[in-house]
């Protein structure tokens, strides 16, 4: 073994941390070898960057899918650039298939609602066979599909005991956040009136999350794991507050 | 329709049964028919502040367990129209209380006629106070100016809006806020929580505030609820939040200090505050 400082070896060797990613769905309508290749090849000419090693799930969940040969599609995929990471639903076949082949097997329900309503509108195109992306001209940029949930609005006071958590999205609150009480979310957290419990954004660990408040009266504010104590805002009481992490270190502003 | 309202609180003694007999004498008195239920079992308090102690033959939980039938242990009261008390047990522990019989028994009475069940419930939220607040349509919550008795309300208005039958129907229980043991001359002096802090910090509607008076320990001890003695500040306190209940509106009374006339401050002037 190295040898390291010792303070080196008694922190932990990693972190585990949640996070959202973005990346493609091909949502595969039916297959034919040289239709999807063809089909292929003028998608990634429309923008060679973006699909360059491109992380992409190869969503199976159709009927008319089940007997596409996963190792052929997967290679036609990698022949055009892109990196297929799992695949979503699909038959029995096709998911020891995928195995095989080290690709992750999602279950069709899943992934499901974290489309976005542009590949929902797509797939009502009946007539395409590929539709991860609508066609566009070709000099604009192609955004991924991004995963977005909707925030969770409350608009009942949270009273000293109860717990509000939104997972993978923002937590917007209209109501008093009262002592004792706990909210929390994944990404930003809002508080248009005091807020007087604890805030806890970010709690996958998104460094970029913020908590607003309009009355700032908290026992506890934490992005990321980073966390103040009323005991350290006091010039911050009671005011409008924007929080976030600058450098690991957790600050207020007023706004 | 009956009106199933809970008395409740989180934290003892702050007044609820004391709050529960004023308030549902108070509806019998305006001609409502009024069932005022005591859900402390095992520290049965109502039937002695309602004066009723030497007549409790039955009890709600021999109700519930069907030892004795609901006629049998509502006891009349005898100072007021309209007015009945189902006692607690003393003998038995708050487990005794099923959901399915305290709904049983709510039902029964519902149709029997009562307009109103007053349900006044344990200290604590535990079992007991869950009975008492589950089949609520309307909460009374009973707070003193202090920061661990709103604390421990606000506690109880998470229970109440996440708990009760209504909530888990996704519907709303009515909160109403009852501020007892106020004393005006301690609040300016910064030694208690004012109207507006504790309204600040639980966001519920004000129904009433009673003020800190001798005159509710006097009724306590001869066991007539202090809204009969409509002479006492206490009283026609609990009178005003009465009328509020039932949806007239009201001046708050008892929150701002009495300045007392030069008179008044020679010869005391403490003509409701001696026991």
């Amino acid at each position: 073994m190295p040898n390291l400082p010792q303070d080196v070896k008694r922190s932990p060797c990693f972190h585990l941390k949640g996070t959202l990613v973005s990346f493609t769905i091909l949502d595969l309508c039916h297959f034919d070898s040289e239709q999807f290749s063809t089909q292929l090849a003028d998608k990634v000419k429309q923008a060679p960057l973006f699909f360059k090693n491109a992380p992409i799930i190869l969503s199976l969940e159709r009927e008319e899918c089940h007997q596409v040969d996963l190792l052929h599609l997967v290679e036609l995929c990698r022949e055009y650039g892109l990196s297929p990471i799992g695949i979503r639903g699909g038959s029995t076949n096709q998911q020891i298939q995928a195995e095989e082949l080290s690709l992750t097997v999602l279950p069709a329900d899943q992934v499901i609602n974290l489309k976005t309503a542009a590949s929902d509108i797509d797939s009502a195109e009946k007539n395409k066979e590929l539709n991860v992306l609508e066609d566009k001209p070709l000099n604009t940029r192609v955004e991924p599909e991004t995963i977005f949930l909707p925030a969770k609005v409350v608009t009942t006071p949270i009273r000293s005991g109860q717990k509000v958590y939104a997972p993978c999205t923002d937590l917007i609150v209209l109501a008093p956040v009262s002592p004792g009480a706990e909210v929390l979310a994944d990404g930003n957290i809002h508080v248009y009136a005091p807020l007087r419990g604890r805030a806890l954004a970010g709690v996958l660990g998104d460094e970029n999350a913020r908590i607003f408040t309009t009355h700032m009266e908290a026992e506890l504010i934490s992005i990321a794991g980073f966390y103040k104590t009323s005991e350290d805002m006091q010039e911050f009481w009671k005011k409008s507050v924007n929080a976030m992490l600058e450098n690991e270190r957790l600050v207020m502003q007023i706004i | 329709m009956a009106k199933i309202i809970v008395v409740t609180s989180g934290k003892g003694g702050v007044g609820k049964t004391t709050s529960s007999a004023a308030i549902g004498t108070g509806l019998a008195l305006r001609g409502h028919r009024t069932a005022i239920v005591d859900f402390d079992v095992g520290l049965r308090n109502l039937d002695l502040i309602m004066g009723c102690e030497r007549r409790v033959v039955y009890d709600f939980v021999n109700v519930i367990n069907e030892e004795a039938s609901l006629k049998q242990a509502l006891i009349r009261d005898k100072r007021t129209e309209n007015l009945y008390i189902l006692p607690a047990s003393q003998t038995r522990d708050k487990d005794a209380l099923s959901k399915e019989g305290v709904e049983r028994v709510l039902n029964e009475l519902a149709n029997d006629g009562f307009e109103y069940i007053v349900c006044d419930s344990p200290a604590g939220i535990e079992h007991g106070a869950l009975m008492a607040l589950y089949f609520a349509d309307a909460a009374i919550i009973v707070t003193n100016p202090e920061v661990s008795s709103v604390r421990d309300s606000d506690r109880i208005l998470g229970i109440l809006q996440s708990k009760s039958r209504r909530a888990e129907k996704g519907e709303h229980v009515d909160e109403y806020l009852l501020l007892t043991r106020y004393n005006p001359a301690r609040v300016s002096r910064g030694e208690m929580l004012g109207v507006e802090d504790v309204k600040e910090i639980l966001a519920v509607p004000l129904l009433g505030v009673i003020p800190e008076s001798q005159s509710v320990l006097k009724a306590s001890n001869v066991g007539a609820p202090v809204i009969l003695d409509p002479e006492s500040d206490a009283g026609s306190a609990y009178m005003d939040a009465v009328s509020r209940l039932l949806g007239e509106e009201k001046a708050h009374r008892f929150i701002n200090e009495e300045k007392k006339g030069l008179l008044k401050r020679i010869f005391g002037g403490k003509k409701h505050e001696t026991v």
